[in-house]
């Protein structure tokens, strides 16, 4: 039987616009919904997973590796212990340690953090795909205090090139002890990277020691006790200690190696941590939101089609004639539940193409402006193998769906023959 | 065509096998060529006997042969084939399939019928011109080009296309089912004559079922159907 169902579902559906356009709507916010939701999802998991990337190993004192993950990388929280300048240098002479840039944390200019590290640290701390850090203007710090300041912290604070900064003690937007006896200059701005290095403020390791000069038990010096800016130029300003190493290495194979030796350092007692390991273990302990909000859009998803099956379900009574008047003609009572079910197939996948086709509209509008006021980049790619998935479970559940009033209308007709008093 | 369009013997039907029956007829035939009128009031057990000779219902009991063929020993599948190959049909009202155009409404009995295309294509037509050509031939030319809804047509109208799609592709037999209870007195009256003569000009059996004796004028036979369905209430 060559008979073209899908023609008389189409006109049929046609006829019933106002019902079907509204089960299209239905079923194309849910796969929208859906298909954003997983989208939305997998950005942010690859943003927040390309937060650091060439570096091979992160070094701090013992703690979690959770912890170091958050302070060293995200610059949230606070250090429990400093690692030693000594095991500093001894890790950087390892051979097959390639870089490895310190940085020193604890101070903060206005709720920012301050980062004490040096300037290899511009050419080796790397994000999203391997991309280095950029000046937007102005140069790293070379100074003694130099800074150089990241995208959040000149926008929000108004700053330039030239500025003069004073750093606080501790890490609170007010009421901490500040250093204004030592102002810094800002050097250079950082380009935005949509990472927590656009609101750090980077300083030299030699500048957090100086303006630490006199200090003691993290209480600041006695009136008359502080240096004054040129008095804190004495020529040794080697840090006694630094928070965190971030570490790349020569052979990426050596990595569990060199993490197993910082591991059982005798001289004092490390962490190492691979940054991707770690990351994905914060993700899962924090990306828990988003599989919630996928299992909503699957309901969402499935409350469209409970729709389509009532709007379905309810229209049959008015089409006994139809069915009827098919039959008459010589449709086979399995024709009747075809054309039902072909219906329900033609409505979801229309649904679904709509769906995933105005999604794709919405995010070609909508990235511009998620990335400027997110700083958060959702690529626009070839639908995903998960997407084409989704599309064609979609699809199928229209016409698996179809098949509940498909059976009353085969059962109805089979009854009903050509009786079509009503 | 074999003589006889419709043999029944001793045809009994009942929708359940304890139920009384509804239909019980000793003998009944239909010769080729013939238009009879089946008369009967409402319960009468006049659609219940449209649905046995169309095969959308099987005989409880006895035989029922429609152009010599037994309908009892065909599949379901074939015995729906069989209706769209040999049966064109005309209901009371609202014969139209309402989101299909007039053309696509008379065509729609090809869709399912190899024979009914194969006879249109013998012609040297295809079932678009074939039913373009019935429609201007039964006075709607101009409607079948103009109109794409048939909801837009006067009832009479509509049971005029639906005199077309039973015609199209030449079935031999054509049964009409209160065809005109909706129809006023006078359009009744040319839809009659029109029945008539476009089943005669096709060469088709007409059975036309009514409760309305009035209609039965100008038919070759009556039958009265309570004087030969001798059902529970008959037999007594």
């Amino acid at each position: 039987m060559t008979f073209p169902l899908i023609w008389l579902a189409v006109l049929s559906l046609l006829n019933r616009w106002a019902t079907a356009g509204l089960t299209i709507t239905a079923i194309a916010l849910s796969v929208g919904m859906l298909l954003g939701v997983e989208k939305v999802r997998t950005g942010t998991q690859d943003s927040f997973s390309n937060t650091i990337s060439g570096t091979d190993l992160i070094v701090g004192a013992r703690s979690g590796s959770i912890q170091l993950l958050l302070y060293s990388v995200f610059r949230i929280g606070d250090t429990t212990n400093n690692i030693s300048w000594e095991s500093y240098e001894d890790l950087r002479a390892w051979r097959e340690v390639e870089w490895a840039v310190p940085i020193s944390l604890g101070d903060s200019h206005k709720g920012f953090r301050v980062v004490g590290t040096t300037v290899r640290y511009f050419e080796h701390y790397k994000y999203g795909r391997r991309q280095s850090l950029a000046f937007s203007s102005g140069k790293p710090f070379a100074g003694l205090y130099d800074a150089a300041i990241g995208a959040d912290v000149a926008e929000e604070l108004g700053y330039a090139v030239g500025d003069k900064i004073t750093l606080a003690h501790g890490v609170g937007a007010f009421g901490f002890t500040q250093h204004d006896d030592k102002p810094f200059q800002v050097s250079g701005i950082l380009a935005k990277t949509g990472t927590p290095v656009d609101r750090s403020v980077h300083v030299s390791l030699e500048a957090i020691e100086a303006i630490h000069i006199g200090w003691k038990d993290g209480r600041p010096p006695r009136v008359g006790g502080a240096l004054s800016i040129g008095a804190a130029m004495p020529p040794d300003l080697e840090p006694k200690a630094v928070t965190a190493v971030l570490l790349g290495l020569k052979s990426r194979m050596a990595v569990f190696t060199i993490q197993r030796r910082v591991n059982t350092y005798s001289e004092e007692a490390l962490l190492g941590i691979l940054p991707g390991v770690a990351l994905q273990q914060l993700w899962d302990a924090i990306g828990g939101l988003e599989a919630a909000l996928l299992a909503i859009s699957l309901m969402v998803v499935a409350t469209g089609f409970l729709g389509m099956m009532a709007v379905s379900l309810s229209g049959l009574n008015e089409r006994r004639r139809e069915m009827a008047i098919l039959r008459s003609v010589g449709a086979r009572p399995v024709h009747v539940f075809l054309l039902l079910v072909v219906e329900s197939g033609v409505l979801a996948t229309i649904g679904a193409l709509i769906g995933a086709g105005g999604l794709y509209l919405a995010l070609a509008i909508a990235q511009p402006i998620i990335q400027t006021r997110f700083d958060f980049y959702l690529p626009i790619d070839w639908p995903s193998t998960w997407e084409l998935t989704v599309l064609i479970f979609v699809s199928a559940s229209g016409f698996i769906s179809g098949i509940i009033p498909a059976l009353l209308a085969y059962k109805r007709s089979l009854a009903d023959g050509m009786s079509i008093r009503i | 065509m074999p003589d006889k369009i419709v043999k029944a013997r001793n045809l009994s039907f009942g929708w359940r096998s304890r139920r009384p029956e509804v239909l019980n007829i000793k003998a009944l035939e239909i010769v080729a060529g013939e238009r009879v009128f089946v008369e009967g009031p409402s319960g009468s057990g006049k659609t219940t006997l449209l649905n046995l000779v169309a095969g959308v219902l099987l005989p409880k009991a006895g035989k029922l042969q429609v152009l010599g063929q037994d309908m009892a020993t065909l599949s379901n599948r074939r015995r729906d084939g069989f209706r769209s190959d040999h049966i064109g049909f005309v209901f009371q009202s609202f014969n139209l399939v309402p989101y299909l155009s007039l053309i696509e409404n008379v065509v729609l009995a090809c869709r399912f019928s190899g024979r009914r295309r194969a006879r249109i294509a013998a012609a040297g037509r295809t079932p678009v011109e074939e039913a373009a050509r019935l429609l201007s031939h039964l006075g709607l030319g101009d409607q079948a080009l103009a109109l794409r809804g048939v909801n837009q047509l006067s009832t009479g109208q509509q049971q005029r296309v639906a005199v077309a799609r039973a015609l199209i592709g030449q079935p031999e037999l054509i049964i009409c089912d209160e065809p005109t209870s909706a129809l006023d007195a006078d359009s009744r009256e040319a839809f009659l004559e029109l029945l008539r003569a476009e089943t005669e000009a096709a060469g088709a059996t007409l059975i036309f079922v009514s409760h309305d004796r009035a209609l039965a004028a100008g038919f070759d036979r009556t039958i009265a159907l309570p004087a030969i369905n001798t059902n529970g209430e008959g037999s007594q």
